[in-house]
Order: C-alpha cells, then sequence, then structure tokens
C-alpha cells in the first residue's frame, strides 16, 4: 500500500491558561490514505477542531508528529495542497463588498506568494473551478447577496482553486437547509471520484453512513478508526462510551442515524 | 483659486499635498472600514496629535524649530506598535487597545501643550487642517508616504484583501503575521500624511466618509477602492475651493463634502442604482 497521505502519531494537546489545563486530544494515531473521504465524528468538546487546527498548522504540535504526503508538519510548506474550508464560511461573510470571483482569487494568495499579482492563468483556474461547482453564473455577484448554499459553494471553490490533493472541512453544513446539504455532498463525491482526499468533520452521522468511506470517532482518545460498514456495525456500548450517553444506530429508509 | 495656484507656493503644495491625502485616506480607509477598524485611526490621530505637540514644546525648550510633522510620525508609529502590542494581551477584548492609546495620545497632548506654555497658531492648523502651513519639506514628508502607500497596496493587495476579508483562512494559509504589523504602521503614516490638510480631530473622517458613501453604490472590492478613491479626490477637491474662498479651515469644509456625498450615495442606494439594478441589503 502506498504511504499515507497524511499520519498522525501519538499526537496529544492540552490547552492550557492562567487557572486550569484541559486536555484535549490523547495518543492519536490515524493514517489517511490519497483519496479516502474520512469522516471525522464525535460530541461538541471531542477535540475534532483542535485535531483539525493542528493538522492546518493553526496550533502548534506540543506532542507527536503529524506527516502530510510523507513530509513532518513541522517543515511542511506546501500549503496549496491542502484546501479548508470552516465551521464559519456560511454565516461571517455577510455584508463584505466583494465578488465570488474576488473571494474564490483569494485561495491563491499564498501560492502566488508576496509582491505577485494574479495573472491570466489564476484566472483560468477560476473559470475552471467555478464550472467544477456549477456557480459560473455566480462570479460576478456579491458574496452577501448568495443564499448559504450557494456561499459554501465559493468557498468550496477557494478550497479547490489551488487544485489541492487533500480538502479538510470542519462542520461545513451548519446552517444549511437539506436541499444544499445534498448538492453540497454531490460535490464532494464528485471531489472524490477525482482522488482528492477527504477529511470532513461532522455531526451527520446520516452524512458518515453514506458518503464517507471511513470513520474516526474522536472523544479525547481516538475510539474508532475504520471503514463506514463497521462503523454500522457498532454496538450501543461502544457508541455511548464515544459520546457519554446511551446512543444507538436505528436505519430507517436505507439509511441510518444517532438516537438518545 | 486656479490663479493663486500658479502664483503662490503655499497653495500649490496644499493642493497637491490634499490631493494626495484625498487618495492615500480613502485607499488604506477601505481596509480600515472592512476590518472594523475605524477607531483606530481616531487613536492614532490622537496620539499624533501627542507628537506634535511634543515637537511644539521641544522647540521651544531647546530654541531650535523641530517640524512638529517629523514627531507627530514618529509618535504615531509607536502608537501604532502599542495598538498591536495591547491586541494581542487583550485577545478577548482586543478594542480596549483603542480607548487605551487614544487617552495617552490626549493626555499627553495636554501634557506637552501646558509644558509649551499653552495653544498657538500653528497648533491650530494640525487640529483643524490649514491651506496656508503647507511647506516644501510637508509636501516633501507627504509625498514620500504617498509612495510608501501605494507601493504597500499595488504588492500586498492580494494578501490585504485576504486578512481582511477572512483573518481565520489567513492564519491557515500562512499568511505572514508583520502584514498585520505593517499595515497598522502604514495607516500611522497616512495619519500623519493627511493631518495637515484636514487637520488630526478630522483625519480619520477622510479614511472612512469617502469608503461609508463608496460601500452604498458598489458590489466589488476593486469597485470599493476606486469609488473611494474618486469621491475622497471629490472631497478634498472641492473642500479646499471653499475653504480658499471663504478664509477657514479645509477640514471642516472637506468633511462637511464628504457627508454631502455620503447622503447623495445613501440616497442613490435607495433608488436602486447598485450594479445589476440588485437590491443592496444594509451593510
Amino acid at each position: 500500500m502506498e504511504h499515507p497521505i497524511f499520519e498522525l502519531k501519538n499526537i496529544s494537546y492540552v490547552y492550557k491558561d492562567k487557572m486550569e489545563t484541559t486536555q484535549a486530544l490523547k495518543d492519536i494515531n490515524l493514517k489517511v490514505h490519497k483519496g479516502d473521504f474520512v469522516a471525522l465524528v464525535g460530541p461538541n468538546g471531542s477535540g475534532k477542531t483542535t485535531l483539525i487546527k493542528l493538522i492546518l498548522g493553526v496550533l502548534k504540535l506540543q506532542t507527536g508528529e503529524i506527516y502530510i504526503n510523507g513530509k513532518s508538519l513541522r517543515h511542511f510548506q506546501a500549503w496549496q495542497e491542502v484546501g479548508y474550508v470552516s465551521q464559519k464560511s456560511n454565516s461571517f461573510a455577510k455584508g463584505f463588498p466583494a465578488t465570488v470571483s474576488e473571494v474564490i482569487l483569494s485561495g491563491l494568495t499564498k501560492s502566488k506568494g508576496l509582491f505577485s499579482r494574479f495573472k491570466k492563468e489564476d484566472y483560468d483556474k477560476l473559470d475552471e473551478v467555478l464550472a467544477l461547482l456549477n456557480i459560473v453564473e455566480l462570479k460576478d455577484k456579491n458574496i452577501s447577496q448568495l443564499s448559504g448554499g450557494q456561499t459554501q459553494r465559493v468557498f468550496i471553490a477557494r478550497a479547490l482553486i489551488n487544485r489541492p490533493s487533500i480538502l479538510v472541512l470542519d462542520e461545513p453544513t451548519v446552517g444549511i437547509d437539506a436541499k444544499h446539504v445534498k448538492e453540497f455532498y454531490d460535490v464532494l463525491l464528485r471531489l472524490k471520484e477525482q482522488s482528492v482526499t477527504i477529511l470532513l468533520v461532522t455531526h451527520d452521522i446520516g452524512v458518515v453512513v453514506d458518503h464517507a468511506n471511513e470513520v474516526a470517532c474522536l472523544n479525547e482518545h481516538l475510539h474508532f478508526h475504520g471503514s463506514n460498514h463497521e462503523f454500522k456495525n457498532l454496538g450501543e456500548a461502544e457508541l455511548s462510551k464515544i459520546y457519554g450517553f446511551p446512543l444507538q444506530l436505528v436505519s430507517h429508509d436505507h439509511e441510518r442515524s444517532c438516537c438518545e | 483659486m486656479i490663479q493663486a495656484f500658479f502664483e503662490y507656493d503655499f497653495i500649490r503644495y496644499s493642493v497637491i499635498s490634499g490631493l494626495i491625502a484625498g487618495l492615500i485616506a480613502p485607499l488604506i480607509g477601505t481596509f480600515i472600514v472592512i476590518r472594523r477598524l475605524s477607531l483606530i485611526a481616531d487613536a492614532l490621530s490622537h496620539v499624533t496629535l501627542g507628537g506634535i505637540t511634543f515637537g511644539v514644546y521641544l522647540s521651544s525648550l531647546i530654541g531650535t524649530a523641530i517640524n512638529p510633522l517629523v514627531t507627530g510620525i514618529l509618535f504615531s508609529i509607536l502608537g501604532a506598535l502599542g495598538i498591536e502590542r495591547l491586541r494581542t494581551v487583550y485577545k478577548h477584548y482586543q478594542e480596549l487597545a483603542i480607548p487605551i492609546i487614544m487617552s495617552f495620545g490626549v493626555a499627553l497632548s495636554v501634557l506637552f501643550l501646558s509644558l509649551a506654555d499653552g495653544f498657538n497658531q500653528d497648533l491650530f492648523g494640525y487640529l483643524f487642517g490649514s491651506i496656508s502651513a503647507v511647506n516644501l519639506f510637508d509636501l516633501t514628508l507627504i509625498a514620500s508616504i504617498g509612495v510608501i502607500v501605494l507601493v504597500f497596496i499595488f504588492f500586498l493587495y492580494k494578501e490585504m484583501f485576504l486578512v481582511s476579508f477572512d483573518e481565520e483562512y489567513a492564519d491557515v494559509m500562512n499568511i505572514s503575521k508583520w502584514i498585520h504589523f505593517l499595515f497598522i504602521v502604514v495607516v500611522a503614516l497616512v495619519i500623519s500624511a493627511s493631518m495637515r490638510i484636514v487637520g488630526i480631530l478630522l483625519v480619520s473622517a477622510l479614511m472612512t466618509l469617502p469608503v461609508a458613501s463608496a460601500m452604498r453604490v458598489t458590489s466589488s472590492f476593486k469597485q470599493l477602492m476606486a469609488m473611494s478613491v474618486i469621491f475622497g479626490e471629490i472631497a478634498v477637491i472641492i473642500g479646499l475651493f471653499i475653504s480658499f474662498h471663504l478664509d477657514i479651515s479645509p477640514g471642516g469644509t472637506i468633511v462637511l463634502v464628504s457627508l454631502a456625498i455620503l447622503m447623495g450615495a445613501i440616497i442613490l442606494d435607495h433608488i436602486g442604482v447598485k450594479k445589476d439594478g440588485e437590491q443592496s441589503e444594509s451593510i
């Protein structure tokens, strides 16, 4: 098997302030391979966002090592390889006077480097990604005039304009209606077909079962990591241990979801 | 005024300085407004006033004329450093940096004014702008600052756009932290460059009012920058013209013209002039 596209080795992380210390992650080991669609699930405060921030280099590693494409995160510079869509994307941009094109092009900022300006090939990449996400008609619209689903697609386009091999999404469908959520996952599945590795933080267990091919369950420790089929077969005891209260997966209309 | 422009050096210096201020203040003001940092301009202008009064005091103390614009720039940059530092110290209450630095600036001004034996006519010009006080040295300094600002925006536009639009994503993309610091220093320089014409107390208006007007009638960020500069220049030209003919400080007239433009922009927005005929939402 080829080497993992990213690998986490013995990751622990503690938040410290003047009053107290909080253990967010402990001894996390995880390997993700090229083209995998991994859903990272767990209750609130389980360390999912902390783990994402560590992978993205926003938080500094305290213990352990992270490797991206075989390279230690401490020396990793090719951030254009990693696309990121945050959980705030669908709500924070209201009122900002920028067009969809301007927002998507801003995704090239790091890869272009300091003191450079956008050129024709950058605008070609813009057209390509607009077409991929079916938002060509939104190109010159103001970002604040879009619906939640449209805005989310714009932020995915921004993450994809560098043609990244890894896409990290932190609860990207919060506040988006069911129709747009479906459109959003259709886009992710198309990207998966193009061998983009996807790491998705979500609370939506239905999505985990339907779309992800791997599931990682986090609650300070990594309690489970396996295929979505193995996840479906998890018993009540294991799920309750992860979520901290009685929980079981219930099937309905070919789907399964979480119930208390 | 056109005849006076060719006849008198000081009018020429004032008009050119005004045009530079009308260009760079709204240009950098676009990023200030978008980043919701409008009050930082006010805080820095008050620190600049502290620097100017220090220059006046120092001149009276050592008996040698020191251009207060130079001490104003120095204090403004130090104030910018102070704001950035305080915003880090009070991470969850970053706006606290503004009243702290602003009160520091006012306190320094009062202190040095008292030590320098009170108010003088020159200081009145610094507070409210002056059409006759700009000399060749001031103009050279203002033009140099103008070049620095244009270079900063030309080369770091895309970084500034990303930092302004989505600071979290800029962090993820590992956009250098020194750009934040450089930005605040450039804001300090713009305040120093603009204060000779509009005055310390109104300088933040030249940075924010044209942008507020442009926001009502534009859809893209580049349009916003362009329209802000156009509104800024219109305000400076008409304001200086009125100021010259009525023999009053230009700060008040420039700001009043800016406010008239703002009213016009709001009215135009309401009757649907916004691009593509789209309904604008409240910003």
